[in-house]
């Protein structure tokens, strides 16, 4: 595939969201819904018809080669000492952007044909798919960018785009507050990405120790890490730098990814429509902070700190969502809390240097994420719009395509055999047995992790389909319209099957095509578990895994274990995972009553004092003023006349002591 | 010379102050011609003869009776009297002193320059003594129908066009 | 003549300016403006006359020619403006005839 059409394929995949963005935005109401019920999903599948052939394209070439640099257009030009600096518009297509631009455009087209059911009632329609296409270009500048610049604009334009949409029911109080959480949240993040971004330009150091000033990443990339000649341009390993950098880029990527401390966000995300929940809050926006750590992956192998402090932390996130999950009532809400988790495990995959499984789980995860939460969607639309599982139960007799549906996403989610995340969270878990901090207590988490999602997620399967109707809405419940089942049963099939990617069917090796196809860009994983290891740990994780499975059956199918067990042995346990271990109220305490006590104070102490006072100083100091020079605008000529004969000699005078 | 030059000099200043402070507006008529007087004088003493002839003829001839004859025609009652220790006569008064010691410095300065040659570097071709061997007026003449033909034949338009427009302002309108 | 009159001259010259000046600014009648003006058109043309008979050029005598012409068309019309002004019943006071307030 030559430049030229890699070029054009590049300005379809970029440019045929925004022209969908661009025609419903400025044409408003007056675009009829009919085009934009066809507009909206139609660029979306155009462009991942664009990102299908521009892989094939990739694929043509020798796996060395697979990496495209696409100079759009020249943004900034400036001229300076070290040779000036510029920002292109350069686009980077290697296989890890390729991965990111095909669950971006593939499950966000699936998602956008969903909205068209989903929304079709909805007063904002055309707004909706006006967002959500403008939110799809931002993704992908985001994924395509090949410097800082254009990584941090598209990082700005997604959080925009995330904030729009959450706050997109706008008359509701609750949904503009959290469009507002998350949005302030995604700006914290900002700032570390672009505080990392300034570290960068300002201290790279080119082979010969000449300062690079380079936003571009193959330029930082190729001046980081060992390299060919061992050249480090952030000092050494490990160094204190490398380190900072490594983590204001993570700062970055917990805001996006919701880990904590920047977590609180995602829950209340899910005041948004639905479709922006599979979206952007499952599918592909939180993933943009795995995207971000494997795509700077040299820095962070430079800076082991930044990585065992990142992989932590996503095990950790992991294991508190994963907690929190058991006890809430709202059905999306537990979803949110399993990406959460779910996305902790891709952060701590990516922080102990295995990215290609972080990657792996990305996909999987997208799919049946996706799949879940637009399976919860036409379950919420089926029954009125309620969403507290608890009004729910028996919807598998009414929900006949939605009821499998989601149960394949449970099953997918859950880690049972077969399924795509058995083969995601299997390989991403056995190599926290040899890689990164503290091994292998985190791997144990993990399998915590995951015996905690099989409880959960089979908890809410049966709560809400199986059992007996609860509420008069749940007994009246009817299947959602075509328009929604037929993506849902796509993403079925995709979470049912897409783990078979990884094995190879000549060898029946467990090797996963995703990391043969994403090695150019990552190189090989540092170590493997032995094989004899990782079957035990396989075997033993799945056993847990499925354990989990059972005892959710046991708690809610069977009910021969009480459900209020643990609420009545061990309170404070079940108190700390419903009310979400306090984060919430803990930030209000810290941040929030300190901010309002001090604006308060501002307010009745500086606010009359100082402002009011210079206000009114200026005030009283013109009038002064004026009453003073008013007395020169006699309206006599001849006083005019005086001013100017004695600025006149005056002006004489300068000029002769000038002159002497 | 000198001596003419002092006596020319101190009438016309005096003549000057009395056109300011008179308090009768026929006195600061009285006053002006004195002035112009004294200017012709200065004139002579400057081998202008023909300006000298004009400023006795057109100023103190007929600008002044024309001046008379207003004051006479309007015959301003009102005496006004100005008080010496008024702001704007202070103010007034003080700018103009500074003004003249400036200039006054100035051009002593400039002679000074000028012993040294350079003020005087490019003299014109009319000297006094060629042209008292030539003729003043003749001089001045043929300077004013030669080289300076325009601005003469604009300044006999600028008297046409004075002319009609004090017919038009002073034209005794019908009843409005 | 010597050079050594040439400051005077311009200094006299100044003298009257700076006179006719002062008497514009503090003088209300406005027939005693105009003779002020006159002063120090007249001052002018005592610099000019100066100024070419030490430098050897007759410029001076004829723009001061053209001074006393345009002096002279001055009067001509200011005088009529004077009487108008008078005739339409105001004062001889250029403050009252000011127009530049409110």
């Amino acid at each position: 595939m030559d430049a030229a059409t890699v070029r054009l394929l590049v300005a379809g995949i970029l440019g045929l969201p925004t022209l969908g963005f661009l025609v419903v935005t400025l044409g408003g109401t007056l675009v009829p819904r009919r085009v934009v019920r066809l507009l909206g999903p139609g660029v979306i599948v155009g462009a991942f018809a664009c990102v299908v052939l521009l892989t094939v394209g990739v694929l043509e070439r020798a796996p060395a080669d697979r990496s495209i640099t696409v100079t759009l257009w020249h943004w900034l030009s400036l001229g300076g000492k070290h040779g000036g600096f510029g920002a292109t518009f350069n686009v980077l297509v290697d296989p890890l952007s390729l991965v990111m631009m095909g669950v971006i455009t593939g499950v966000g087209g699936l998602i956008h044909i969903y909205s068209v059911g989903y929304m079709a009632e909805d007063r904002g329609f055309n707004r909706f798919f006006a967002y959500m296409n403008f939110f799809i270009t931002s993704m992908l500048v985001l994924v395509l960018s090949a410097n800082l610049v254009f990584l941090i604009i598209g990082w700005a334009m997604v959080a925009f785009a995330s904030y729009a949409l959450i706050a997109f029911w706008y008359e509701r109080p609750t949904a503009v507050a959290a469009g507002r959480k998350a949005f302030i949240t995604q700006v914290i993040g900002d700032v570390g990405l672009v505080l990392a971004a300034f570290l960068i330009f300002l201290n790279l150091r080119g082979r010969s120790g000449n300062l690079l000033h380079t936003v571009d990443f193959a330029t930082i990339f190729a001046n980081v890490g060992p390299g060919a000649h061992f050249h480090n341009g952030l000092g050494p390993a490990g160094s204190g730098l490398v380190t900072v950098i490594g983590l204001l880029l993570f700062a970055g990527a917990a805001a996006k990814s919701a880990q904590w401390p920047l977590h609180t966000w995602l829950p209340d995300a899910m005041e948004g429509p639905t479709p922006v929940s599979a979206l952007i809050h499952a599918a592909t926006m939180v993933t943009a902070g795995v995207y971000l750590v494997c795509r700077f992956h040299p820095i962070f192998e430079q800076a082991p700190t930044a990585g065992a402090v990142v992989a932590v932390i996503g095990m950790g996130t992991a294991l508190m969502a994963a907690i929190i999950g058991c006890t809430q009532f709202d059905i999306k809400r537990v979803i949110a809390y399993s990406t959460m988790s779910q996305i902790g495990l891709m952060i701590f995959s990516a922080g102990i240097g295995a990215y290609s499984a972080a990657i792996f789980q990305l996909v999987a995860h997208a799919f049946f994420k996706a799949l879940l939460f637009m399976a919860a969607g036409n379950v919420i639309h089926g029954i009125g719009g309620e969403q507290d599982i608890r009004q729910m139960g028996g919807l598998r007799r009414r929900l006949r395509f939605t009821y499998p549906a989601f149960a394949v996403g449970t099953l997918a989610l859950s880690g049972i055999p077969l399924f795509a995340g058995w083969f995601s969270k299997e390989e991403l878990l056995g190599n926290g047995l040899v890689l990164g901090p503290a091994t292998p207590w985190l791997w144990v988490a993990g399998v915590v992790v995951n015996v905690l999602t099989s409880f959960y997620s089979f908890r809410v399967l049966w709560v809400t389909f199986h059992g007996e109707a609860h509420g008069e809405e749940a007994s009246k419940a009817h299947e959602a319209p075509r328009v929604m089942v037929g993506p849902v049963l796509v993403l079925a099939a995709l979470a049912a099957l897409f783990g078979f990617t990884n094995i190879d069917f000549g060898t029946f090796h467990p090797i996963t095509i995703v990391a043969t196809f994403l090695a150019p860009v990552f190189g090989p994983i540092a170590r493997v578990p032995a094989p004899g290891v990782a079957l035990l740990a396989l075997l033993v994780g799945t056993a847990l895994s499925m354990g989990g499975l059972g005892l959710a059956f046991l708690v809610y199918g069977r009910q021969a274990i009480a459900r209020d067990l643990v609420p009545r042995r061990a309170p404070w346990v079940y108190q700390l995972s419903l009310q979400k271990f306090y984060w919430d109220e803990v930030y209000d305490a810290m941040l929030a009553r300190p901010m309002v006590g001090l604006a308060t104070a501002c307010r009745r102490v500086i606010e009359p004092g100082v402002f009011n006072g210079a206000v009114d100083g200026v005030r009283s100091a013109v009038q002064t003023l004026a009453d003073d020079f008013r007395t020169f605008q006699s309206g006599l000529l001849r006083d005019y006349a005086l001013v100017f004969f004695v600025f006149a000699v005056i002006g004489l005078l300068v000029l002769g002591l000038h002159l002497t | 010379m000198s001596v003419i030059f002092g006596l020319a000099a101190a009438v016309a200043v005096v003549a000057a102050l009395g056109v300011v402070v008179a308090q009768r507006t026929l006195y600061s008529a009285l006053a002006l011609v004195a002035n112009m007087v004294a200017l012709a004088v200065l004139f002579l003493t400057l081998d202008a003869q023909f300006l000298a002839a004009v400023q006795i003829i057109v100023y103190a001839g007929a600008v002044m009776v024309l001046f008379v004859f207003i004051i006479a025609l309007l015959s301003p009652g009102a005496q006004e009297r100005l008080h010496p220790l008024e702001a704007r006569v202070l103010i007034g008064g003080l700018a103009a002193v500074a003004f003249t010691v400036v200039v006054a410095r100035l051009t002593l300065n400039g002679v000074s320059v000028a012993a040294s040659g350079r003020f005087y570097g490019r003299l014109g071709p009319f000297a006094p003594v060629l042209v008292d061997r030539h003729g003043q007026v003749q001089t001045l003449g043929e300077q004013l129908f030669t080289t300076f033909l325009l601005p003469f034949e604009l300044s006999s338009l600028l008297l046409l066009v004075a002319a009609v427009g004090a017919v038009y302002l002073s034209r005794r309108r019908r009843a409005s | 003549m010597n050079h050594n009159l040439f400051p005077g001259f311009i200094g006299l010259s100044a003298a009257l300016f700076a006179i006719g000046a002062v008497g514009v600014l503090v003088r209300r009648n406005p027939i005693v403006v105009f003779m002020c003006i006159e002063l120090m058109l007249n001052a002018g043309n005592l610099a000019l006359i100066a100024f070419g008979r030490f430098t050897h050029t007759m410029d001076g005598q004829v723009f001061a020619l053209i001074v006393i012409t345009v002096a002279a068309s001055e009067v001509v019309v200011g005088l009529a403006l004077i009487t108008g002004v008078f005739r339409s019943g105001r004062g001889l006071d250029v403050d009252e005839l000011s127009e530049m307030r409110e």
